[in-house]
């Protein structure tokens, strides 16, 4: 093949360029720890990318539906237990005023005490949490248990405390995090035991002894309040189990990721080395081959 | 023999020689002229003188002065010009709308429409919470300022295409003005017996240039002329021209002859990478994207329209996005007054978020043609970057095949600056040679005078 000097030097250009690319590109991957820049870079490894990052964000969506949850379920188990501690008290104490030693005399003071638990009730039944009634279902407008107007009964301030609170705690998930009104305490209607409390509260100042159908009230609001915690319980271990499994999962992905668009940057800065010496190499040897021709030589 | 025929046959070969080294020297001077194809003497023997004691030689003359070229790689040169330039502006263009789009990133609508339907989730947990409700404004407000974004640089890479076409249709009006004036004084030139290398030379590189912005087809007729048509359109001879003009009609951009008759059929060069972009892929993208937002806006209208807002009494039947036109998305006016307008209530209780979960679960629905937007948006944006690949990967092999062809070029008809000092030498040599015989032949005619 015939050689001139134009040949020459556009075939030391042609290769200089391609060096000069081979760095720039390299350059790019360094300054921006990403093999995946535009979507020409890759289009499948872009397309995985993307649904990988936008699966990372729902988890932290999810994960932050989970703790808020949590964090509710946590104020109506708290509220539960002291619900309950009222309750196992007048249990206890109803018991005592039905044995033969309570002297009638005494009864009005254990309707002090009831009128107390009825009150210290109604705060528990009407405890906020983010501005939401706990226990009023998912009708926030005013509390959900109330005395009437004229004080002698308790009732249900809004249409409904049956409202369910659901979250997504995962793609196809959905959770229901409230224990509400209408569960835990029924439909007030004389027979729940904020009425019932109030009755027995009336005629222990009548100097009337509580029936044992009324006890046997209490004794079943009680059992009901234990399911109900016990399915709290069991929603908190399953939002905390899928709450790590979110956590874990986004790990992967995130791990994922990184294999997908991670630049190794050892391996990058030494290849970027060796493209600087194969230029510094053209540099020396366009010095020496380019500018001789037999014209030096005459 | 006479004598005299030594002197005239020494003299001859001087201005044979002297005209040798003009062309060595010419060949130099242009070493380095990219346009320039060398140029090489072909001598001849004179025609000799028959006489009855037989030929007798009358020296050299010089036949032909050749312009060392290979038509076949010419040719081939302009087809992978063609190929090369329409793949490689079709390249950088599409980088440029790669840029609007600027995914995989944060930035990017993926992951903003991805955020605007997770602030559904986050509000279904707390559905009177103010904040979460100016949350969900905000990132559809994000999300629709993407869309505008991307519907404004579609439009912008458009105008520059359609600018860029009309300048470089100016450009091959030059070139082809151009041509026919070197096309007239080569045809006048070859008719009177001359050779005119160095203009067709400087032809040949205008076509070239020509060849990477729309395909021509190029004829030589046997006096010499180029004659050029542009996608099947008369261009030029050596009488006439014809002169054209960018045209955008109906939203379609192409290239017609100036008085608007007759369209020009391009399909390679720079400008099929403009007329592609332009009237197919361009609005494809558009188009697609149009489908992503109206798909956005009717699900979650559908969906909120059926929920309760937070307002006292609650009220239904209310859209979340007012329109979508242009590339602008916009929210309904009296959420962005009051976001408790935000209807996330499936029955009118402040903390019931039904809604707010029908609308983040849309994300995973199929409400394009059995697609959920993600797939379809993801599809786009595949086939944007397949695209532009493909693109780069045709410009690099074609460029690697014309850089081949660029080399067999400068093999044939590139200038060796070693090859040209070996021709001074033996012309220099020759040169003297005919010298020494003027001297000898002097000599000998001196010799014959002193005789008298």
């Amino acid at each position: 093949m015939r050689i001139s000097d134009q040949l020459l030097s556009n075939r030391y250009l042609s290769g200089v360029n391609n060096t000069k690319s081979s760095m720039q590109k390299i350059q790019q991957q360094i300054l921006t720890q990403s093999k995946i820049n535009k979507p020409s870079d890759s289009p499948s490894g872009t397309v995985k990318t993307m649904r990988i990052q936008n699966q990372i964000d729902s988890y932290d969506t999810y994960i932050n539906n989970i703790d808020n949850g949590l964090a509710l379920l946590q104020t109506t188990a708290t509220s539960m237990e002291k619900i309950q501690d009222e309750v196992q008290s007048l249990s206890i104490m109803l018991t005592d005023i039905n044995s033969a030693v309570i002297d009638n005399s005494k009864l009005n003071g254990f309707a002090d005490k009831v009128d107390l638990a009825i009150n210290s009730l109604l705060d528990l039944a009407n405890t906020q949490f983010n501005n939401k009634y706990i226990f009023g279902g998912t009708d926030y407008s005013a509390e959900p248990y109330g005395y009437n107007v004229a004080g002698t009964a308790v009732i249900q301030n809004v249409p409904s405390t049956a409202g369910e609170l659901k979250i997504r705690i995962n793609t196809n998930t959905i959770q229901k995090i409230n224990t509400t009104g209408q569960e835990l305490f029924g439909t007030i209607d004389g027979t729940d035991i904020f009425n019932t409390l109030v009755t027995i509260r009336d005629n222990l100042r009548a100097g009337i002894k509580p029936t044992a159908a009324q006890s046997q009230l209490v004794s079943t609001f009680n059992t009901n309040l234990t399911n109900k915690m016990s399915t709290a319980g069991e929603t908190i271990n399953r939002l905390t189990s899928t709450k790590d499994l979110l956590e874990s999962q986004k790990l992967e992905l995130e791990d994922l990721q990184q294999k997908e668009t991670g630049v190794d940057t050892s391996q990058a800065i030494i290849d970027l080395q060796n493209q600087q010496y194969y230029l510094d190499l053209s540099y020396k040897m366009s010095s020496m081959i380019l500018p001789k021709s037999l014209l030096d030589f005459l | 023999m006479a004598v005299t025929r030594l002197l005239d046959i020494a003299s001859r070969s001087l201005g044979v020689y002297q005209r040798a080294l003009d062309v060595t020297a010419h060949n130099v001077s242009n070493a380095n002229n990219p346009q320039y194809s060398r140029q090489r003497v072909v001598l001849t023997a004179e025609k000799s003188e028959i006489r009855a004691d037989g030929d007798w030689g009358t020296g050299v003359s010089i036949r032909d002065i050749l312009r060392v070229r290979d038509n076949l790689n010419e040719i081939q040169i302009r087809t992978y010009n063609q190929k090369y330039s329409a793949a490689n502006k079709k390249s950088e263009l599409l980088g440029q709308i790669e840029t609007v789009f600027a995914e995989p990133s944060d930035s990017g609508l993926s992951s903003l429409i991805n955020k605007f339907f997770n602030s559904w989730d986050k509000l279904a947990a707390s559905p009177n919470d103010t904040s979460l409700r100016n949350a969900v404004v905000q990132s559809a407000q994000l999300m629709g300022d993407k869309l505008q974004n991307i519907h404004d640089g579609l439009a912008q890479v458009k105008e520059d295409i359609s600018s860029e076409m009309t300048d470089r249709v100016k450009e091959i009006n030059n070139y082809i003005v151009q041509i026919q004036g070197m096309n007239k004084q080569i045809v006048e030139s070859t008719n009177v017996g001359n050779v005119p290398n160095d203009l067709m030379d400087k032809r040949d590189d205008a076509i070239a240039e020509l060849s990477k912005l729309v395909n021509i087809t190029v004829n030589y007729d046997n006096k010499g002329s180029a004659n050029i048509s542009i996608g099947g359109v008369f261009a030029t001879d050596s009488y006439n021209y014809v002169q054209f003009k960018a045209d955008n009609t109906n939203g379609q951009l192409s290239m017609v002859t100036e008085d608007g008759t007759t369209r020009v059929a391009i399909n390679s060069g720079e400008l099929f990478s403009f007329t592609d972009l332009f009237n197919n892929k361009i609005p494809d993208y558009q188009s697609k994207i149009d489908t992503v937002a109206n798909s956005i806006m009717n699900s979650v209208n559908t969906a909120h329209s059926t929920g309760y807002t937070l307002q006292t009494p609650p009220t239904t039947g209310l859209n979340f996005f007012d329109n979508y036109a242009n590339g602008k998305l916009t929210i309904n006016a009296n959420i962005l007054a009051d976001v408790k307008n935000i209807a996330v209530s499936g029955n009118g209780q402040s903390g019931n978020g039904d809604i707010a979960v029908l609308i983040a679960g849309l994300t995973k629905s199929g409400v394009i043609s059995g697609e959920t937007i993600g797939n379809y948006y993801s599809s786009i944006v595949s086939t944007l970057g397949a695209d532009k690949l493909l693109q780069e990967q045709n410009a690099s092999s074609n460029q690697l095949v014309l850089d081949q062809l660029e080399l067999q070029k400068e093999s044939v008809s590139g200038v060796s600056v070693d090859e040209e000092m070996t021709n001074v030498i033996k012309f220099q040599r020759s040169y003297d040679a005919s010298a020494r015989l003027i001297k000898i032949a002097d000599e000998m005619l001196q010799t014959l005078l002193s005789m008298v």
